[in-house]
């Protein structure tokens, strides 16, 4: 998972960067809770200018999820304008 | 951290973001705030059980946050909309008697300020184009209860309407919403929207913190004017009522707003003193003038230690200071050594200038003072302001109606460039065209045998500046108009008859007998070639031996394209009553 990625989310959580993992979820790590959730959304989609839909939203399974499917719609941006 | 400040967030949304963006805020202002935001949609509890969260946290800002669409959701339905329209303003009413109740016990049990928002207009209405025909519409549904909480509002010194509505269709209103986080968490802003939210309500917080800025300190050049007094001097720097100049215009306009608001000002400039007050003095377009500073800092000396002395002279903190400035290296000089101050980031665009004022949150205040108003009410007597469109029964009554002065003066030192520059672009209504650069019009001006008259036209809705010349050419009991224009800006109001008339009395009273006025025919001029007989003036028939008759030198007829007209001492002239001429 990219630095940007782990940064954004981290900076959001308030924790470090070493403490996310690609299965954490808002379970393993407390600082996550549904507040935060939704201001990661939204932060991921303002730095790498894509939108998540409601349902991906809610359906995210884990952070590896998050970037999988963050990952897919930035290079499909990136295909588009080539 | 020097200032805390308490505050309470109570909404029927999600409310978190908002305190969590205004905490940022305040940190950047080295204020601590303490923030209590009440559980989701829990504002009645909290603001019914006086030993809830809300009173016990003490607040001295409480933040009233409604979102429409969840506090009266069925306005916006379709047959709510085409029902009667006493059951629709009864559920106006009662919306509204249900907020300032709300309002009503929040100051019952606590001296807090208490700021809520007014309700954002939807663009879309279930009546779609049609909302306006079933009155009220949603739209108006909504104004209706902004006006009433405004209304409201205005003799309650500890409650403020917040214009959500404003700041929404500022930011702009698809972008301030994500109907995505309404249904996911009931967050009524976006993230970029939820910061320019926190920004706004910083403008209640800062002066309530006494922070609030008490003096703009300015720069002169590129920022009063355009270009550099020095050099350009008082013709030539950029300061108009129209065109590009006007960007100067409108932000002395901003700045004037400021100063009548009670905000002091001072100068801040590099430059001669001497030069530079004349030009504030004299310049036909300054607003400001030397007495609206309250210390004019015009000098040689670095502008950071300037600023110290403003700050000396004026008794105030060096923390109440703005610093407005074109050039980046000055701003940067003082944001280095006087940290304090606050610089503001000036567009590298004067047509940005004024906006850049009006956003600012530095010179908010939560209350004006009575001298100010008063003293404003005086500068109003003296000024005939008028809003009305009236009907006019006929055209010279519309012309009298805008109180027009023509100011005729001789050519001097500073209308010389603007009276060369008008012969070099006025085509319409010139007369012989002749173009002519400073030095012309010097020399002119200088010479007993010419007379250069400049003609400033002002009227009940402002100063038009120079807009009219006449050159006049002197031989013995003879004169001839050399040149004749006006601008087109001041066309259509028979200001050129007034002109000339009071040309031809001055000439009269020189002693002259004839006047001959030359009118050559141009494509762009050809619309007002009757000027001179509707003036007055006879047609002048050549006879061929005109050299012998005493014609000035210069009337040759050397051009099929000039006609020649005429008026001698005893012609009578049709004068214009409703303008005067000075």
């Amino acid at each position: 998972m990219d630095n940007i990625f782990l940064d954004n989310v981290a900076r959001v959580l308030n924790v470090t960067v070493d403490m996310l993992k690609e299965d954490s979820t808002a379970q393993t790590i407390p600082e996550w809770d549904s507040l935060n959730h939704w201001r990661v959304v939204e932060t991921l989609e303002d730095v790498f200018d894509v939108e998540f839909t409601m349902d991906e939203a809610t359906e995210f399974k884990n952070l590896g999820d998050i970037y999988k499917i963050l990952m897919e719609k930035v290079n499909k941006v990136k295909e588009k304008s080539k | 951290m020097d200032k805390s400040i308490n505050i309470a967030i109570l909404g029927n949304c999600t409310t978190e973001y908002i305190a969590q963006a205004l905490q940022d805020e305040c940190e950047k202002k080295n204020i601590s705030a303490y923030i209590y935001n009440a559980p989701y949609d829990q504002y009645n509890q909290e603001i019914l059980n006086i030993d809830s969260g809300l009173y016990t946290s003490k607040p001295e800002i409480t933040i009233l946050f409604l979102e429409s669409f969840l506090l009266f959701p069925q306005w916006f339905e379709f047959t709510n909309l085409t029902s009667d329209k006493d059951n629709k303003l009864s559920q106006i009413q009662s919306a509204f008697d249900k907020l300032i109740s709300l309002i009503e016990k929040i100051h019952a049990n606590s001296d807090t300020k208490i700021i809520m928002n007014n309700f954002k207009l939807p663009y879309h209405s279930p009546l779609g184009l049609l909302d306006g025909k079933y009155y009220p519409g949603i739209k108006d549904m909504i104004s209706m209860l902004n006006m009433k909480l405004n209304m409201w509002s205005e003799d309650k010194e500890y409650l403020f309407i917040f214009d959500y509505n404003g700041i929404s269709a500022q930011f702009g209103h698809k972008k301030s919403v994500s109907q995505k986080m309404i249904y996911l968490a009931n967050n009524p802003a976006t993230l970029a929207f939820t910061r320019v939210l926190a920004g706004e309500y910083m403008r209640y917080i800062l002066p309530l913190k006494f922070m609030s800025k008490k003096c703009l300190v300015l720069d002169l050049d590129n920022t009063l004017w355009g270009g550099v007094a020095g050099e350009d001097g008082i013709s030539g720097i950029e300061l108009d009522i129209t065109g590009p100049g006007k960007s100067y215009y409108d932000f002395q306009k901003e700045i004037l707003n400021l100063y009548n608001k009670g905000i002091l000002l001072a100068l801040n400039s590099k430059n001669n003193f001497d030069d530079a007050i004349s030009i504030i003095e004299n310049h036909p377009h300054m607003l400001l003038r030397p007495s609206h500073f309250s210390s004019l800092k015009i000098n040689w000396n670095d502008k950071a230690k300037n600023i110290s002395e403003i700050a000396k002279e004026l008794n105030i903190g060096i923390d109440s200071i703005v610093f407005f400035d074109d050039n980046p290296v000055e701003r940067e000089l003082v944001k280095t050594l006087l940290p304090d101050v606050t610089v503001i980031s000036v567009p590298n665009d004067s047509s940005k200038y004024a906006d850049t004022l009006k956003n600012l949150v530095e010179f908010e205040l939560l209350m004006i003072t009575k001298e100010d108003i008063q003293r404003n009410e005086m500068y109003f007597a003296n000024l005939k302001r008028n809003e009305s469109i009236s009907q006019y029964k006929s055209i010279d009554d519309y012309l009298a109606s805008l109180e027009m002065k023509i100011i005729l003066e001789y050519a001097n030192e500073f209308s010389i460039p603007r009276i060369a520059q008008l012969t070099q672009k006025t085509n319409q209504f010139n007369m012989t065209t002749k173009r002519y650069l400073d030095k012309d019009i010097e020399s002119m001006a200088k010479s007993e045998q010419y007379m250069v008259i400049s003609c400033q036209a002002i009227d009940r809705l402002g100063d038009n500046g120079i807009t009219g010349v006449c050159i006049a050419y002197l031989e013995g009991a003879n004169a001839e108009i050399d040149t004749y224009l006006l601008s087109c800006r001041i066309l259509g109001r028979n200001i050129e008859y007034a002109f000339i008339h009071d040309v031809i009395r001055r000439l009269r009273n020189k002693g002259i007998q004839k006047i001959y006025a030359s009118y050559i025919r141009t494509d762009k001029n050809k619309a007002n070639e009757n000027f001179y007989e509707k003036a007055g003036f006879s047609k002048y028939l050549w006879t061929g031996s005109e050299a012998k008759s005493g014609l000035p030198q210069a009337l040759q007829n050397d051009d099929t394209n000039k006609m020649l007209y005429c008026i001698d001492s005893d012609s009578q002239l049709k004068g214009i009553p409703y303008i005067e001429v000075i």
